[in-house]
């Protein structure tokens, strides 16, 4: 019966189709915060954007600008408030001072003041966990490379985000990425977690690059609610579509109500790469 | 109907140790009528079928504790089944099918976050995908039933879906269309091409082929 079963999803997966759709959006998105953010053990100006929900995809979210947003921890006994100040050249950008560097273990809140409401966010800024680079990169059928993600997607319990960051343009071969130019930014994610909607998943574009390409390799190490808040997350985006899709519900937050996305405090290392042929 | 039992919102049920965490229970209530015609003598027998039916459920922590459409909530659905007798050894059958489209959570806005598009939502089941129907048809040729013969064989020749209707399981919103028009999803954080919303549906027009052999 089990072996019928399998039978049954595989020629439900070759006989479905799928096409482009005309969708009547709803002209009135919900009244949101939209927070994305995050902080990290590094010291550098940390970027936190503010934005509102749109109604239609691929349209470009309004930023929300003139909020008084700040970043609190204990200190002691006392609660340090850290002022973020807006970008004067990207609007609804808030960033914090250049010298500002989070704690391994600590707490950090995210405090939102903005016409009268008042949002709050926690997050645990876990220790950044050391990784190898070797075999990040495979070489493909074409004679070109493509990124070969080892650090385990799922069942993995050093959570994190991983970005290869690759860029090819000081090289002079005519190979683009699918974005028409020669650099792109891969997000990865390594989650606690096993989900099937993900392991089933109908798969990304492959982005291929040369040799001599330089890939920047970001991790951050991430809390367990920061784990579910992308797991939630990519539910709802690149894992959906395939046969174990899940209902379809709001991502988790740590925002309080009103407001959604994420504040992640994050353990950060990066390693530099040069593909080699 | 009491004990209803639902999982909650982005339920993580693979191998979690404490699966019973991620159930959450609660009521509902089905209710209609059905009307159902026959004709079973003659060369040209069939069946009519209406139902009119509602179903809700109402599960703790699962869209703020309001009542919604269960999934499998279908407020109309019609059959209707003729068959012909050609001969003692020809038959013709059609079969035609409508219902009012499944519930489905559709998107009340997006947010960007994490250089993703993604979907939020005011309530569950709060929309439907479009109305389903089909008509499938069929000749079978075989031994003839009112003889009593020890062994009987049948064979049916149809065409499943005949107009080729697009009845979607899904509805999705994350995909790209590369350059050689297939539709993909993009990990790329600088790619900034046309995302669509996509349909995904099951078995366009089907030939289909049944031997049946009885003893």
């Amino acid at each position: 019966m089990q072996k019928f079963s399998y039978i049954l999803i595989f020629l439900l997966i070759l006989v479905s189709c799928e096409e482009i759709i005309d969708w009547d959006y709803e002209e009135n998105p919900p009244l949101l915060m939209v927070v994305d953010g995050k902080i990290t053990d590094q010291a550098k100006a940390h970027k936190i954007r503010l934005t509102k929900p749109v109604s239609e995809l691929n349209d470009i979210p309004e930023p929300i600008t003139g909020a008084e947003v700040s970043i609190l921890f204990k200190q002691g006994n006392d609660t340090i408030e850290n002022p973020l100040t807006e970008a004067l050249d990207e609007p609804g950008t808030y960033l914090t001072d250049s010298s500002f560097q989070g704690i391994t273990y600590k707490y950090y809140a995210l405090q939102i003041k903005h016409e009268g409401y008042e949002f709050l966010a926690i997050d645990n800024l876990r220790e950044s966990v050391p990784f190898e680079t070797a075999n990040i990169y495979t070489q493909a059928d074409n004679g070109l490379y493509n990124v070969n993600f080892i650090y385990g997607a799922f069942a993995n319990a050093d959570a994190a985000i991983w970005y290869f960051n690759l860029d090819w343009s000081h090289l002079p071969d005519t190979v683009y990425a699918p974005n028409g130019t020669k650099k792109a930014r891969l997000a990865f994610y390594s989650l606690p977690s096993i989900d099937v909607n993900g392991l089933f998943l109908s798969g990304y574009e492959t982005v291929y690059f040369p040799a001599g390409t330089k890939i920047i390799l970001e991790k951050y190490s991430i809390s367990e609610s920061y784990a579910e808040f992308l797991r939630t997350m990519l539910a709802e985006t690149d894992w959906r579509g395939g046969v174990f899709d899940t209902y379809r519900a709001n991502t988790f937050t740590n925002l309080s109500d009103g407001a959604t996305g994420f504040f992640g405090a994050c353990g950060y290392l990066a390693d530099t790469v040069v593909v080699q042929p | 109907m009491k004990n209803l039992v639902d999982y909650r919102d982005h339920a993580s049920l693979f191998l979690n140790p404490q699966i019973e965490s991620e159930l959450r229970f609660g009521k509902g209530r089905a209710y209609g009528l059905e009307i159902s015609l026959r004709k079973e003598t003659g060369k040209l027998t069939g069946m009519m079928g209406y139902s009119l039916s509602k179903t809700e459920k109402q599960i703790l922590d699962v869209n703020s504790n309001r009542v919604y459409p269960a999934n499998y909530d279908r407020p109309h659905e019609f059959s209707v089944f003729l068959s012909y007798n050609i001969s003692r050894h020809w038959r013709l059958s059609t079969n035609w099918t409508y219902a009012t489209g499944n519930p489905t959570t559709a998107p009340s806005g997006f947010v960007l976050i994490e250089g993703k598009y993604v979907p939020i939502y005011n309530e569950r089941n709060n929309s439907r995908f479009p109305d389903y129907h089909r008509l499938d048809i069929s000749a079978t040729v075989g031994s003839d039933p009112a003889k009593n013969k020890r062994f009987q064989h049948q064979l049916t020749m149809g065409i499943y879906n005949l107009y080729g209707r697009k009845n979607p399981i899904s509805i999705n919103f994350n995909k790209i269309e590369d350059s050689n028009g297939n539709l993909n999803i993009s990990n790329d954080q600088l790619d900034m091409r046309e995302i669509f919303p996509t349909q995904t549906y099951l078995f366009n027009v089907v030939p289909t082929l049944t031997y049946n052999f009885k003893f």
